[in-house]
């Protein structure tokens, strides 16, 4: 069994996220119609993992939306969404989506879910669910970590999307890392 | 979590908790949090607005310095409804466990030190990287606004700039040498002794990160005229 949880100090909520990679076309295709549909056992924020440049990136986008979920001052109708705009440095929702979400535009591709829940409802049962529900096998469901999104990101896409071409890198700092502080702080700064 | 400085704007916390992250790319594994609280005395619409404007803007700036590469906290989140900003903590603590900015280690040497160790060359080389960092700074059309001897905070040998409650972008040299002028003043008035020296590898530095510093050095002349005029009138 392959997921994360983990809890903020300000909030009484526990964090999900599962990995699933590999997952077919048609799968993804799948989980977007029943996402539109409003089916509950779907109630998750999905994402490929193109753009996401590290777990702590990840967090953030998470983390904001929880908190314009408390101050009243969140842009989408609900939860889920929300976090994915968090994590895009432009304010449509409809760019974020594409950028962020569900990627079914070739034949697998990677299919991180995050659900934020309440303390008392059980990871496990959730993440069985989870797989039983999309019909993948549980070898696709492997653990996220930071190595494995670097791998997934394109960078040279990735500093396009955040504007991050200009920017003065260290050489004797990881890459990685300087993204991550760039691209959270170009999450935080849209819409301002 | 503890408070570090209670400042007419802002209330500045110490904690060891991270907001939303167990293994952030950060060096530090403390967190400073800095708040400002809303103002009784301000239309609540009106003090809403521009505690938003003013946190936004420190933000927007301090991206724009770690863009750049320039020396200061890496912003770890923000909650502009609210005031809060959370960021890196900068500074390694001085022996007697004060914040390591470079007016308390200039004080800690004043106390500690003979007069030779004020004006070492290691205060000379640290002095000269933080004009090198103004320089920079300048160089990029990006005022401070309230440069002093305790907005510089020194990572090891390393100088930050921190608090940037007042910056702004400008291209003018009266601006750039109006932000030399108050830091040459703060120091005038903080580390006396030493002043002429520190205020003069302040400068040599400057030089050396500002390409186009000839301009404000000239304005600089006459920013620091126009302020003595001033305090022979009174
Ligand atoms: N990133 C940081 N790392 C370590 N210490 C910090 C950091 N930011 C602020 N401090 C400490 O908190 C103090 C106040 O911070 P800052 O100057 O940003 O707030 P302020 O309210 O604008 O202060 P003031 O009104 O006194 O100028 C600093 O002088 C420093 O001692």
């Amino acid at each position: 069994m392959a997921f994360l949880s983990t809890k903020f100090p300000s909030f009484d909520k526990t964090i999900f996220i599962s990995l699933l990679v590999d997952v077919d076309q048609h799968t993804l295709e799948e989980v977007k119609t029943k996402l539109i549909e409003g089916n509950k056992d779907y109630d998750f924020a999905f994402f490929n993992t193109n753009y996401i440049i590290s777990k702590e990136h990840l967090l953030n986008g998470i983390h904001r939306a929880m908190i314009n979920y408390k101050n009243g001052s969140a842009k989408s109708k609900t939860l889920n969404t929300e976090i994915i705009l968090n994590m895009s440095p432009v304010s449509n929702i409809m760019e974020a989506l594409k950028r962020f979400g569900i990627d079914s535009s070739k034949e697998s591709a990677n299919l991180l879910c995050v659900k934020v829940i309440d303390d008392d409802e059980s990871l496990e049962d959730i993440n069985n669910t989870l797989i039983t529900n999309l019909g993948v096998s549980k070898d696709q469901n492997v653990e996220l970590t930071d190595d494995f999104l670097l791998k997934s990101v394109d960078v040279a896409k990735f500093k396009k999307l955040y504007k991050l071409n200009d920017a003065k890198y260290n050489d004797k700092k990881p890459l990685q890392n300087q993204l991550t502080r760039l691209a959270i702080g170009a999450c935080l700064l849209r819409g301002t | 979590m503890d408070v570090v400085s209670q400042g007419a704007e802002a209330v500045v916390f110490v904690t060891t908790s991270h907001p939303y992250c167990s293994q952030p790319a950060v060096e530090n594994d403390k967190y400073i949090i800095k708040y400002r609280p809303s103002k009784k005395y301000r239309h609540p619409k009106i003090d809403a607005q521009i505690t938003k404007n003013r946190t936004v803007g420190e933000v927007r700036f301090m991206n724009k310095l770690e863009k750049l590469g320039i020396n200061s906290p890496s912003v770890i989140s923000a909650d502009y409804v609210n005031g809060i900003i959370w960021m890196e903590f900068i500074g390694d603590g001085l022996p007697n466990g004060d914040i390591s900015s470079v007016k308390n280690y200039l004080w800690y040497l004043e106390k500690n030190d003979d007069d030779d160790g004020c004006v070492s060359d290691e205060v000379q080389s640290m002095l000269v990287a933080v004009g090198r960092l103004i320089g920079e700074l300048h160089a990029n059309d990006m005022i401070h606004g309230d440069l002093t001897s305790s907005n510089i905070l020194l990572n090891g040998k390393e100088p930050y700039l921190i608090d940037f409650g007042l910056s702004s972008i400008s291209s003018l040299a009266e601006d750039k040498a109006v932000d030399i002028y108050v830091l040459e003043r703060a120091i005038e008035s903080t580390h006396s002794v030493f002043a002429d020296s520190y205020n003069k590898w302040l400068l040599k530095g400057y030089v050396q990160g500002n390409k186009k510093s000839k301009e404000v050095l000239a304005r600089l002349e006459e920013v620091r005229l126009r302020g003595r005029k001033r305090s022979m009138l009174g």
